[in-house]
């Protein structure tokens, strides 16, 4: 159970990597900035996922606690870029969203700065420093689900106008389906937490949960990212779409 | 003096029918409520789709006769004098995620 965990972790990781070079690369063509915001999140996730399941593989007790703490910091630093990607998307200049993106990155930055101070980085519920960073870590995926969830709504209208490509009111839902994954993900982590700090068998739970919300992760980001032939066409199909002026 | 292309299209059809600035508002919103818009966010050729194929209906069920040659005339003088409108910026949610995914 445990190695297919760390297994579905490096997959994923993997995966975060591919997906941060083809928004970087997109970044490099376009100039445009959600790219690259985005891209700069997938690329520290991936880095995160790979690093940190590494050395079960490698028959190490732990990550180097230097390593770890680089590890910890470089993720804290990136969802960052994550969170000003959802507000410039969704928000722009909205005073709650900045609101909202300031208080996760205080979250994070703060419990990464307890643990850094403290007796360094713990996967504990025990840990406060490790709750405050979880909080700051989960806010976005909730986020991001909410948004996404309310933007497909409003695409999904557009769509039946000619107004929305309906893979990109799609991309919507899969995105949004990301944000769930990704706070089931973040949920499972805490039970995980839990389970460290009390030897319960919620344990094994939480790695199943985490193992499944990774894999269903990647499943809709490579949809949305590098969506198939087949799912473009069946996608099209669904959406009978009257001639529009939207080309004049 | 109209400010958005929200107003504007407000403007014109108070202009070209009975309706009030209340009504006319109101009605325009539920049009672009029903269209999955945001009435500030809103580009002409958005806005001249749903004065085609929504505002006809809405504006019939408030009574107003002749709806689709309302709508023409309203979608003609908003295209006349839109380009001193600040439209909807380049960069929508729409062309975001229409790149993410290289469509």
């Amino acid at each position: 159970m445990e190695t297919s965990a760390h297994l579905t972790s490096i997959a994923a990781g993997a995966f975060y990597l591919i997906a941060s070079v083809r928004l970087l690369s997109l970044h490099r063509r376009t100039g445009e900035r959600p790219e690259l915001l985005l891209g700069i999140y997938f690329g520290v996730s991936g880095q995160w996922y790979v690093i940190y399941n590494l050395p079960y593989f490698l028959g190490l007790e732990e990550l180097p606690p230097l390593i770890e703490s680089g590890v910890e910091w470089i993720f804290a630093v990136g969802v960052v870029p994550y969170l000003l990607f959802i507000r410039s998307v969704f928000r722009p200049g909205s005073a709650w969203a900045t609101a909202l993106l300031i208080a996760s990155s205080l979250f994070l930055l703060g419990g990464s700065m307890a643990a850094s101070l403290g007796g360094g980085f713990s996967n504990s519920a025990d840990d406060p420093a490790y709750l405050v960073e979880w909080v700051g870590y989960t806010l976005p995926c909730v986020w991001m689900c909410g948004e996404g969830a309310i933007a497909h709504a409003a695409a999904k209208r557009r769509a039946r106008i000619g107004l929305c490509d309906p893979i990109v009111a799609n991309r919507y839902l899969l995105f949004a389906c990301f944000g769930f994954f990704q706070s089931a993900a973040s949920a499972a982590d805490l039970g995980w937490a839990f389970g460290n700090s009390s030897a319960n068998a919620s344990s094994a739970l939480a790695l199943g949960l985490l193992g499944g919300t990774e894999i269903a992760s990647v499943a809709v980001l490579w949809l949305a990212f590098f969506p198939p032939r087949c799912f473009a066409n069946w996608i099209d199909r669904r959406s009978a779409i009257p001639p529009t002026p939207w080309g004049e | 003096m109209a400010t958005d292309l929200f107003d504007l299209a407000a403007e014109r059809l108070e202009a070209h029918t009975d309706m009030d600035r209340l009504a006319t508002r109101g009605t325009l919103r539920i049009a672009l409520k029903e269209a999955g818009l945001d009435p500030h966010n809103l580009a002409v050729p958005q806005l001249r789709v749903v004065f085609e194929k929504l505002m006809p209906r809405e504006l019939e069920a408030r009574g107003v006769g002749g709806a689709a040659a309302v709508c023409r005339t309203v979608m003609d003088e908003i295209a006349g004098s839109a380009g001193a409108i600040e439209s909807r910026p380049s960069t929508s949610p729409d062309d975001i995620f229409k790149r993410l995914g290289g469509r």
